[in-house]
């Protein structure tokens, strides 16, 4: 027995020892007999060849929405890009749009980003030190909004497309009740209360579950009332942006209005934004303010007749005398992180993406707006009188400056936690004073 | 012997590398990393990181009234799960007594537990939906309808109806822990008792709940854990809303970090509910010691 012990302990250790350093030799090994291949070409003629090609490049593409990869896959962007860059291809990669922006901070985390990354303008700010500037870049200089969108002296996005907001709504149901185009927000507030009196359909339909599908209240009508597109930026000026009198609260009274009249069903907060756009799509709710995105989702909507929906810009002015304020959005940046190990190919990429042989035959199967000069899209006939109003005044909306951003962050500044507890019904006038004292006490800290 | 010696040494350091290795780097390390972030001010962004002492940790009990309502909304898991646990070990001791189809009722009692958690907070979530939901048209069909809630979005309710589908997924597994204690539980003893004379009562709580001790210490363990880190059931059926109203701790620091580019202070708030889970576990191990159930 005791002779067997020692025997078995040394099997144990030379096997241990052997599976220790088996994955050290294999890594060397591999190396070897890589180094082997290459210097195992018997054909010059193949090499002088493999000189004059270039070098074979995969570019990592995140995109957010499915959406964008149907269209892509629709329109074949990997192939027409190959067609003229055979060594480049594209390898696209559809994350969850909730989980898009964490996902690309844990990668950055890692140095791990890939080699265009898609941010919305917000992110800009956030990710700036982890970004190339942009400045030199042909589809950058022939942008309308890139420059718009700078931070400190450099462009480090070029912006994918311009969007409006709107409110969707049911043409047959505003035949019914006998309801014109709202151009006023009183008009917009009688229009939904007369639907709701009818008691045959909910005038709006909400996805307040999910937070996010309130944005057009919550977050684009400050800057609407204010005529200022980045009035978050303004509002960082300032020590009590949440009283009376500012558009911020004056926004609110109006937001509030509409959530009390219980337009929205029995409970707007139960609902999620997919079965809010379900309950549009079937005819239950008259109208849903969602962005121009939306008519791709319409689309994809199964016994939706398309001929029925039709679009106007939400008015939040109180008289037709007043400016038509009306949100546009530029969004989907494109940019080059500065971990690419391909920034040239990445920088060609964007080039070619923006060029007008592909940018407008995507943008028309979009139904999106461009941001470069010199292309315009048809946007069809979903959309057809929306802009027809008098002193339209478009509102370039934009995230707000790093000194907001430190607010916001301070204090947990969220305009859609917000909008919930609104429609939860929560004491207004306290929620105000409340966040009034927050955002000077962080104000305070931050000088 | 000096040759064996070395074998052996090099037979636990062979063995016990890797696994050491694999410590340090997946859980030291990064717990290290952790503790040194949340005396920073990162915003998970920037190569800078401030060292601004122990302001998140003061930060977060003195000028953020969120985290309170996230610990009270814990509070909630943790009350509810420990008040269930007598009606689980009751359960427990039903289904181990012969009775009929005992098998299948064990079967049902721990299939939510094998459940996917994510599959079970979007099937409540329909469950409770005010459009076609099935407990209001339940509550319809039975003439009910003054019973008829906002069961997500009413702030009173919504923790209720959250718990109660913590409660609904975990308490299976509660009961089948009870019952692998029950049956260690030497049959001997109730013989014994049955020859003392002893009724059921006394059995219950002479034999049962002594025999199950070692069971509900770690049921109550588990208890305190499961209750401070739940996350899957709010952040899907509710996202912690409306507003803040449903949020636990784990979900609030998740919104620290990536919402709101805090990572200083999320990491100050995950040292926090380590610190808060040997705290707590270690107040009710003493608690439950003083008891002392098995002091016969």
């Amino acid at each position: 027995m005791q002779q067997v012990r020692p025997r078995i302990t040394r099997i144990l250790c030379t096997l241990m020892i052997t599976a220790l350093m088996v994955p050290m030799f294999s890594a060397c090994g591999s190396k070897g007999s890589s180094d082997e291949g290459k210097t195992a070409q018997p054909d010059t003629k193949q090499q002088e060849q493999k000189v004059d090609e270039k070098e074979p490049v995969t570019l990592k593409f995140p995109i957010w929405s499915t959406i964008t990869e149907d269209l892509f896959t629709k329109l074949d962007l990997v192939n027409e890009y190959k067609k003229e860059h055979p060594n480049v291809t594209i390898e696209l990669e559809l994350l969850k749009d909730t989980e898009y922006e964490n996902t690309m901070k844990i990668r950055n985390s890692a140095n791990e980003l890939p080699d265009i990354l898609p941010l919305k303008s917000s992110w800009l700010i956030n990710f700036k030190d982890n970004i190339l500037p942009l400045d030199d870049l042909d589809a950058a200089k022939n942008n309308m909004f890139a420059a718009d969108f700078k931070v400190g002296d450099h462009i480090y996005g070029v912006p994918e497309s311009q969007f409006n907001e709107f409110v969707w709504y049911r043409k047959s149901i505003f035949q019914e009740y006998g309801l014109e185009i709202p151009k006023t927000w009183g008009e917009f507030v009688s229009a939904a209360k007369k639907i709701k009196d009818g008691g045959k359909y909910m005038p709006f339909a909400m996805g307040g579950k999910d937070a996010w599908p309130n944005y057009p209240f919550n977050e684009f009508m400050p800057s609407l009332v204010a005529g200022d597109g980045d009035y978050w930026s303004t509002m960082a000026t300032m020590d009590e942006p949440f009283t009376k009198g500012q558009a911020f609260y004056d926004a609110y009274v109006k937001i509030q209005e509409l959530y009390d009249g219980k337009l929205m069903g029995p409970d707007p907060l139960g609902v999620g934004f997919d079965q809010s756009k379900l309950m549009f799509g079937s005819k239950q709710a008259a109208m849903i303010a969602l962005g121009q995105w939306f008519g791709s989702d319409l689309k994809s909507m199964k016994d939706v007749d398309l001929n029925d929906v039709g679009a106007f810009l939400l008015p939040v002015r109180n008289s037709e005398s007043d400016p038509f304020n009306t949100i546009s959005m530029v969004d989907t940046f494109f940019t080059i992180p500065k971990t690419s190990k391909y920034p040239d190919e990445a920088k060609e990429f964007i080039n070619w993406f923006f060029s007008d042989k592909w940018y407008s035959k995507y943008l028309t199967e979009a139904q999106l707006q461009s941001t470069m000069k010199d292309v315009k899209i048809d946007l069809g006939t979903m959309f057809k009188g929306a802009f027809d109003v008098s002193n339209l005044n478009y509102v370039l909306y934009k995230g707000g400056s790093e000194g907001y951003k430190k607010i916001e962050s301070a204090i947990k500044f969220d305009v859609k936690k917000m909008g919930q507890d609104m429609m939860a019904g929560k004491d207004f006038n306290k929620m105000m004073q409340d966040m009034n004292n927050s955002w000077k006490n962080a104000r305070s800290k931050l000088k | 012997m000096k040759t064996i010696s070395m074998q052996r040494n090099i037979l636990l350091f062979s063995f016990l590398f890797v696994p050491v290795l694999l410590l340090l780097m997946f859980v030291l390390y990064p717990l290290f990393e952790l503790i040194r972030l949340s005396f920073t001010d990162w915003n998970g962004m920037d190569a800078k990181q401030v060292y601004i002492g122990f302001d998140n940790y003061i930060k977060m009990f003195t000028d953020s009234s969120d985290v309170w309502l996230s610990l009270r909304n814990n509070g909630f898991y943790f009350l509810f799960h420990f008040i269930m646990i007598p009606l689980e070990l009751a359960i427990a001791v039903v289904l181990d007594s012969k009775i009929r189809a005992s098998k299948f009722f064990k079967t049902i009692v721990f299939m939510p537990y094998i459940i996917n958690g994510v599959a079970i907070s979007y099937m409540f979530a329909f469950f409770y939906s005010p459009i076609n939901g099935g407990l209001n048209g339940i509550l319809e069909a039975l003439g009910l309808e003054s019973l008829i809630q906002n069961w997500l979005t009413n702030e009173s309710i919504v923790n209720l109806s959250l718990v109660f589908v913590s409660i609904w997924r975990f308490s299976g597994f509660h009961v089948i822990l009870f019952l692998a204690g029950l049956q260690a539980i030497p049959q001997d003893q109730f013989e014994a008792a049955k020859i003392d004379g002893a009724n059921s009562i006394q059995n219950f709580w002479y034999i049962i709940v002594p025999g199950v001790k070692k069971v509900l210490e770690v049921l109550l363990f588990l208890n305190v854990v499961g209750a401070l880190q739940v996350f899957d059931i709010p952040y899907i059926m509710t996202q912690g809303g409306p507003g803040h109203a449903s949020s636990t701790f784990t979900l609030y620091t998740l919104e620290t970090a990536f919402k709101f580019n805090n990572f200083g202070m999320a990491s100050a708030m995950g040292i926090t509910m380590l610190v808060l889970i040997i705290v707590l576990n270690s107040i009710q191990k003493r608690l439950f010691n003083l008891k002392g159930v098995d002091e016969e």
